[in-house]
């Protein structure tokens, strides 16, 4: 009876001690009998109040055993929701780096009060704006005298392994994790890295020695009673892992974006009218949310923000999302979530039954979808047709504020330079012809100074 | 102690020169990165401690200094 009206949530059937199910489009976990000793030490030693307080977990609430999944549930809690859930491999160089800090500094105040986290997922880290928060209340387990940490494999191949990747080789790497659900495996990471990389010594141990190790122990035995290891030794430990991430830069990073995102050409004067025209759009409609397409740095989607709506910013260039990370971080903007995601390709549903992880387009649903500049590099670059692209904005989001880029368009001509056009159809008339099957067309401004034109719609 | 120092070099200096070869453990309980882990944890440590005591070092080796230069006075003296 009560399985007939509450879902269970397809990514949490690991865990045997909780799994989340969700009751009236609410999210909720059941904690399990199994986990009662270590749940409640959590909550009695102090360290759940202390973390809550520190914004690093999500609080939660107790509700009624009523809503019980199966019999051996011990305690039923409603989490605090998070705006929106995004995954590792959407993530840029600096999230991926707050996160695995973050993981660190709690597993440091988890050994203080006596307890350790046994996993270190890089999926049990959540964003809210530019935040990072800890989403697993049930990661806590008794700290075990002598024991290593359970977790620091899991931690070296979600966290260490595309982070060092990223840093030494190239930014685009954290697609790998995309590939590798349970992060990337180290001996793969070891091949990859320049031998440069054997210099430092945090990536020389974590990950080749520890590659090199992995292969010479493979289905050993190892006796336990023989090795290991001291709670001042775990805290070295961290430490060092630690001290490897804080110091982690990407190669190249700070002299090549300087250059590179400034090819826009509008006049200053015109990009300042569609910053107003973007303003004055929103506040007819103020949406709670919104999902800048295309959102480059960000400068539109914080225009959003502003606006009270929470902005999810995506673009396929990791530079360009690592720069609006930097700069949503730096004004503290909890409304404001970078990602990159690849439009044409957006992250697919992954894992068991290919139902773990779920794809952007089943997570995302939004009030509004904005989508500057960008309709030339689907159309053309793309080739895809004006219908399609319509009938997807209209799958994501009620409104739609779109800027129409005409082929007399500089950007749109140097597209067009080395190849045929093929693109009958893509002229204003065809657009909105396209675009009106979806959507009705409330409003639409030209932007001075230009051939372009900035369109609000809402779906039919 | 010597012994393990330099048993530690010598596996650093292959890990340094040789690439991983590729893992395809069937059945791997992880006990590759629980010896490593320990290992680390163990140069790591040793490295927390002297910080720990690094007060403590310092006056020891200033104060024997101190001694040592107090008692070669005394010698000259006598």
């Amino acid at each position: 009876m009560k399985t007939k009206t509450a879902n269970l949530e397809p990514s949490s059937f690991r865990d045997p001690d909780a799994f989340i199910f969700f009751f009236n489009n609410e999210l909720y976990r059941q904690i399990n009998q199994r986990s009662r000793e270590n749940f409640d030490f959590f909550l009695d030693s102090g360290l759940y109040q202390k973390l809550v307080e520190k914004k690093m977990l999500v609080s939660h609430e107790e509700v009624s055993l009523k809503l019980a999944i199966t019999e051996n549930a011990y305690k039923i809690i409603k989490p605090q929701p998070i705006p929106f859930v995004s995954y590792p491999y959407e993530w840029c160089f600096s999230q991926l780096k707050d996160a695995a800090l973050l993981t660190l500094e709690i597993q440091e105040m988890a050994l203080a009060y006596n307890m350790s986290l046994k996993d270190a997922s890089a999926y049990n880290v959540q964003f809210i704006g530019y935040k990072p928060i800890f989403i697993d209340t049930l990661s806590f387990e008794k700290y075990k005298e002598g024991e290593p940490w359970i977790a620091y494999r899991q931690f070296c191949q979600h966290f260490l392994a595309p982070l060092s990747l990223m840093a030494e080789k190239d930014p685009r790497l954290n697609f790998l994790l995309r590939d590798f659900i349970d992060g990337i495996p180290l001996d793969l990471t070891s091949r990859m890295l320049p031998w440069t990389a054997k210099l430092n010594f945090s990536l020389l141990t974590h990950i080749h020695l520890h590659a090199l190790n992995q292969k010479r122990m493979a289905n050993k035995k190892i006796n336990k009673n023989k090795y290991k290891m001291k709670k001042f030794q775990m805290m070295a430990l961290i430490s060092s892992l630690k001290s490897a991430i804080k110091k982690m830069r990407m190669k190249n990073f700070q002299t090549e974006w300087q250059e590179y995102y400034h090819f826009t050409n509008y006049s200053d004067e015109s990009f300042e009218y569609k910053k107003l025209l973007f303003k004055n759009f929103l506040g007819k409609i103020k949406p709670k949310s919104v999902l800048d397409l295309g959102a480059n740095e960000g400068i539109f989607s914080q225009i959003a923000c502003q606006n009270g709506a929470y902005t999810i910013a995506c673009d396929i260039d990791s530079l360009a999302v690592e720069k609006a990370y930097l700069e949503a971080k730096k004004s503290k903007n909890k409304l404001l979530l970078p990602l990159i995601i690849d439009l044409t390709n957006p992250s697919p549903s992954l894992g068991w039954e290919n139902t773990e992880r779920k794809s952007f387009s089943q997570r995302i649903k939004v009030d509004c979808v904005s989508a500057l500049a960008l309709i030339h590099h689907l159309a053309i670059s793309n080739n895809l047709p004006f219908t399609l692209i319509s009938q997807y904005f209209a799958s994501l989001g009620k409104y739609l504020i779109i800027e129409f880029v005409p082929k007399e368009d500089s950007n749109v001509q140097k597209l067009l330079q080395n190849r045929e056009d093929i693109f009958d159809e893509y002229s204003k008339e065809g657009f909105e012809k396209a675009f009106g099957k979806y959507f009705q067309i409330l409003e639409q401004k030209k932007i001075k100074e230009s051939k372009r034109v900035l369109y609000l719609m809402k779906r039919r | 102690m010597a012994k393990t120092s330099l048993r530690l070099a010598f596996v650093l200096s292959l890990v340094f020169f040789l690439a991983p070869p590729k893992v395809y453990a069937y059945l791997d309980p992880g006990s590759g990165s629980y010896l490593v882990q320990i290992i680390i944890a163990s140069i790591a440590g040793l490295g927390y401690l002297v910080k720990l005591k690094w007060g403590k070092i310092k006056t020891f080796f200033s104060s024997t200094g101190k001694k040592g230069a107090k008692d070669e006075n005394q010698d000259s003296q006598s």
